[in-house]
This record gives C-alpha cells, sequence and structure tokens, in this order.
C-alpha cells in the first residue's frame, strides 16, 4: 500500500481532534452568547415585553456588522485579541476568538427568527395565566422555539467545521491546516483526500444528528 | 361582580387612531354567563381583554368584587390573573408539551407543589373528558379537544371568572355545541362567571343569561338574551339581529368561492318594500347583466326578511358604486361580498 505510506495516522488524528475541539467548544460558547443575544433582541424588538429601541439597534447592528466581515479577515482582525488572551497567534486555541466572535452573532440572529416564530396567542395565554417575564421565557419561549434552536445549532456547527478549516490557514492547526500545509503544498495528496474526506464525514455525522434531534421534539 | 366603569381605548397605528372602546360601562354578576357580541372589529376582544388587563385602557376602572383591578402594581396584578382563566379562539395551547404539562403550567406559575398538582391535572382531565390523552401532544388532537385541554387549563387555579374569547369560531357547529355544553356544565359544578364574546348568535342564544351587543366601540344594548332577541331595543341590533348568522356566512362563502371574479352583492330587503319591482328598475337603469345566484325569504323576529344574492360578472368600479347607490335609494340593504 504505497499511498498509505505517505500517511502519519497519528498527524491526522490529532488534527481530527484539534478540528473537534475548535469546532466543539466555539460552537458552545457561541451558543451561549448567541441566544443570550438572541433572546435580548428578542425582548428589545418593537412590541417586544422589555421594549427598549436604544439596547435593540446597538445590539442589532453589533450582530450585523460582525456578520457582514467575511470570516478570513476577522481572523486577521481578531489577531491582537487571540494574542492577549491565550498568548499566541497560533494554535487551535487562538482561533477561539475569531471563531466565537463570528458565529455568536450568527446564532443570536437564528435564534430571534426561531422566538420570532413562537405563536403570539401562547404569549398571550401565559400573561393571561399570570406568569412574569422570566417565566414566559423560559416556560412558554424557549421550549415552543427548541425545534428551531436545535435545527440552527446543528448549521451552525457545520459552519464551524468549514471555518475552522480557514482557520487552519493561519496557522490553527486541524483538518483544514493538514490538508492545506502537508496535502497541498507538499502536494501529498493522499493526506489531501484523507483529510477532506474526514471534514465531509463530520458534516454529514452533525447533519445527521441534527436532523434526528430536532424530528424528536418537534412535536408540531 | 365584575364592574367595567367608562372605560375607553385607543389604539394609535402610524397611519390613524382607532377608538376601540368608547366609554364602555357593564356590569356582570357573579355566577353569570355573560355575552358580548358584535361584528368582528366592534370592541368586544378589547373589551374582553380589560378585564383581566391585557389591555390597560386609557380612560375608566374596572372593578372586580369591588377591588379595582386596573390600577394593580404588576405583582399584584399577576397574582390576581391566576384566578382568571381565559381560552381562546385558536387555543393558544404549547405544542411542545403534553396534554397534562400544559394544564400543569399555570399550576406551575401558581407555585403549587408537585403532588398537589399531579391531583389537580389528573382531576380536571377527567372532567374535560380527556381521560387517557395526557400523554398527547396538542398536534395529536381533534379541535373540539383542543379546546377543551384549553378549558382544563384556565380552570386549573380554580379561578372565579373565566373569559371566553370566540372560544368556539374555529369549530364545527357539532363540537361547538358540545364545548358550550361543558361550559354550561362547568358553571353548574363551580361558583363561577364566564364572560365570553362572540360573533355567533346561536352561541349566545345557547347559553348565556343576558348579552350586551357592542358596535363601533360602543355597548349599544345590554339585556337578558331573549329579551334582547325578541325585543332589540335599539336600530344598530335589530340590523345586527337580522343580517348576522353562520348561515349567511356560509352561503356567502360558498358563493365567493363559486364565483371568484366579478362582482357578488348579497341585497337585503323587509316587507316594506319586498312587492316593489326594484330589481326590473335597477337593470333597466344600469344595462347590467345581473343574475340572481342565491335568494330566500325568512320568516323573522318582526315580519319576512328577504336577502338575495347577485352576481355580475364584469363591472367597473363607477358601475358598481352606481348600482349600489340605486339600491340603497329603494331602501336595499347592499353588502359587497
Amino acid at each position: 500500500m504505497a499511498i498509505f505510506s505517505d500517511i502519519d495516522f497519528k498527524q491526522i488524528y490529532d488534527a481530527l481532534i484539534e478540528t473537534l475541539f475548535m469546532s466543539g467548544v466555539s460552537l458552545i460558547f457561541a451558543v451561549i452568547f448567541g441566544i443570550v443575544m438572541g433572546v435580548i433582541l428578542y425582548l428589545t424588538q418593537k412590541d417586544g415585553l422589555y421594549e427598549n429601541k436604544i439596547v435593540h439597534t446597538i445590539l442589532d447592528w453589533l450582530v450585523n456588522i460582525l456578520r457582514a466581515i467575511p470570516f478570513i479577515i476577522l481572523l486577521i482582525l481578531v489577531m491582537p485579541l487571540a494574542k492577549m488572551m491565550t498568548g499566541s497567534i497560533l494554535g487551535a486555541k487562538a482561533a477561539l476568538p475569531s471563531l466565537i466572535l463570528s458565529s455568536a452573532p450568527f446564532y443570536a440572529r437564528m435564534s430571534m427568527i426561531a422566538l420570532n416564530e413562537v405563536d403570539k396567542g401562547v404569549i398571550e395565554a401565559a400573561k393571561a395565566m399570570g406568569a412574569n417575564n422570566l417565566e414566559i421565557i423560559f416556560k412558554f419561549l424557549l421550549p415552543e422555539a427548541k425545534p428551531a434552536l436545535v435545527s440552527g445549532i446543528a448549521l451552525m456547527a457545520i459552519t464551524l467545521v468549514g471555518y475552522t478549516a480557514m482557520a487552519g490557514a493561519i496557522g490553527a492547526g486541524g483538518l483544514g491546516d493538514l490538508a492545506y500545509t502537508y496535502g497541498f503544498t507538499r502536494q501529498n495528496y493522499p493526506v489531501l483526500y484523507l483529510s477532506t474526506a474526514l471534514v465531509v464525514i463530520i458534516v454529514f455525522a452533525i447533519q445527521f444528528l441534527g436532523d434526528y434531534l430536532v424530528k424528536k421534539i418537534d412535536k408540531r | 361582580m365584575i364592574e367595567i366603569k367608562d372605560v375607553s381605548k385607543t389604539f394609535y397605528s402610524k397611519s390613524a387612531s382607532i377608538k376601540a372602546l368608547k366609554d364602555c360601562s357593564l356590569k356582570i354578576n357573579d355566577g353569570e354567563i355573560f355575552g358580548i357580541i358584535g361584528h368582528s372589529g366592534a370592541g368586544k376582544s378589547t373589551l374582553l381583554r380589560i378585564i383581566n388587563q391585557l389591555e390597560k385602557a386609557d380612560k375608566g376602572e374596572v372593578l372586580i368584587n369591588g377591588e379595582e383591578i386596573s390600577g394593580l402594581p404588576l405583582k399584584k396584578l399577576l397574582k390576581r390573573r391566576l384566578k382568571i382563566g381565559m381560552i381562546f379562539q385558536h387555543f393558544n395551547l404549547l405544542w411542545s408539551k403534553t396534554v397534562f404539562e400544559n394544564i400543569e403550567l399555570p399550576l406551575k406559575i401558581a407555585m403549587i407543589d408537585k403532588k398537589t398538582r399531579f391531583q389537580k391535572v389528573t382531576s380536571l382531565i377527567e372532567m374535560v373528558g380527556l381521560k387517557g390523552k395526557e400523554k398527547a401532544y396538542p398536534n395529536e388532537l381533534s379541535g373540539g379537544q383542543k379546546q377543551r385541554v384549553g378549558i382544563a387549563r384556565a380552570l386549573a387555579n380554580d379561578p372565579t371568572i373565566l373569559l371566553c374569547d370566540e372560544a368556539t369560531s374555529a369549530l364545527d357547529p357539532k363540537t361547538s355545541d358540545a364545548i358550550l355544553d361543558l361550559l354550561i356544565d362547568i358553571r353548574k359544578k363551580f361558583p363561577i362567571t364566564i364572560v365570553l364574546i362572540t360573533h355567533q348568535m346561536e352561541v349566545v342564544q345557547k347559553i348565556c343569561d343576558r348579552i350586551a351587543f357592542m358596535s363601533d366601540g360602543e355597548i349599544v344594548e345590554v339585556g337578558k338574551t331573549e329579551e334582547v332577541f325578541a325585543h332589540p331595543q335599539k336600530e344598530k341590533t335589530k340590523h345586527f339581529l337580522l343580517t348576522s348568522s353562520s348561515e349567511i356566512e356560509r352561503t356567502s362563502n360558498d358563493l365567493k368561492a363559486l364565483y371568484p371574479d366579478g362582482q357578488l352583492l348579497r341585497l337585503v330587503f323587509d316587507d316594506s318594500i319586498s312587492d316593489k319591482p326594484i330589481l326590473s328598475g335597477v337593470i333597466q337603469n344600469t344595462k347590467l347583466p345581473l343574475s340572481i345566484v342565491n335568494a330566500r325569504l325568512s320568516p323573522s323576529l318582526n315580519g319576512t326578511v328577504g336577502s338575495m344574492y347577485i352576481h355580475i360578472a364584469k363591472i367597473s368600479d363607477q358601475e358598481s358604486n352606481e348600482l349600489i347607490a340605486l339600491l340603497e335609494k329603494e331602501n336595499v340593504k347592499v353588502e359587497v361580498i
């Protein structure tokens, strides 16, 4: 097997773990920040439970700006911040701030849309029952929006896997880095194809898991 | 007793302001089933929401058993709302929760302990006739069953008032009847006042002790149901009773589906003009190719009332206005469908 002799499996394994680490950790933070921002966007919008034009406009702009910056550029812009936080501009950890910063606004927007799709009648019923705003958010809004929120997580996880590959280009490690530095520049095609295949498998697995979960919790 | 005193409410949109309620006053006695009827847009829904303060009035006050609910601070108001149940036209259930969990929600909000919650929900499910459906999701239920869940949920905290917002409007006549029977049953079993709004006359006729007729944000007439139906005092009420019934609504919808193009008009006339050759005069005058697509005479409380649907396949706006003006000149009531 001449082809496999060119592959360092330990290296591939390390890259796989790095990719999963970067995507996983940034996903967790992006979901937490995103959902908080999404809820705030939802609550402060016009006719919201805590209508507040100033807060809404500022947050809305922030989300839009961060989403408008292409990821590869954000990656470079955030380098000083990454260095400040992790002490380095290289490696998987250093890629986290930019990964989170680019995906959290994405999820914020998605959760706002998910919340807006909750039937207004349900909120009216909640108020009529005597629920306070916190109860409305946690007992009514979030449970009702759950399927949309979960499918949003799957979508974002896939996007993040793609982003980590790009982050690889500036030395973050992971499968993207491996495909580029070893596969492409050193013309080690088996490595290039194998790392690509692994990325595709990860994406498929996420999609499958996401669809399964949504189907299970969606009782509409 | 629920007392609504001089309540007014105006809604503002970018282009216009709509006076939803104009100095409305109403007294609803304990244990009564009280109906508020009127066309859509008459302000019924706003008036109902004033009672549990989902809408705040611009002016006036609402007293429940002498307590002014319109002035309560939010925390007290939320607590007060536990004792005012509400059901809705579209049920407003949480589809992500089972029947049991839906009914349990108001009890959780009232901080009832788990054991009591379980007992309460179980007995409510039995009362509304949904035993065996505890674990079902709303999506798996029929419209009537969903409304039963809505009713059980509204009664969870033993309210003294039940507000019904067009509770049977989305249901077929048979199911609607069964839900109304359930409401009558509930009133027998519990010391509860039921306030309902509807545009369906059959509903108020069937279950209401007293009714109020609303039009354009005003309470036009209040009285015992039979009395208002037999001897309406105000012109507006008479007109409403003559022109609205779900049968008319159905005929209108059916005809509209049959004749999607052109113009469809509903003409209503009474004894005084029923023997005049009005329509032939109109045809001669306008030269419009009218066709009569449905007509009936029905005996009503004060003489005979006729209604007729005409359809014109091709008509300009100007011709249409002329036609309507001609008909109205002859005291025919015209409704564009």
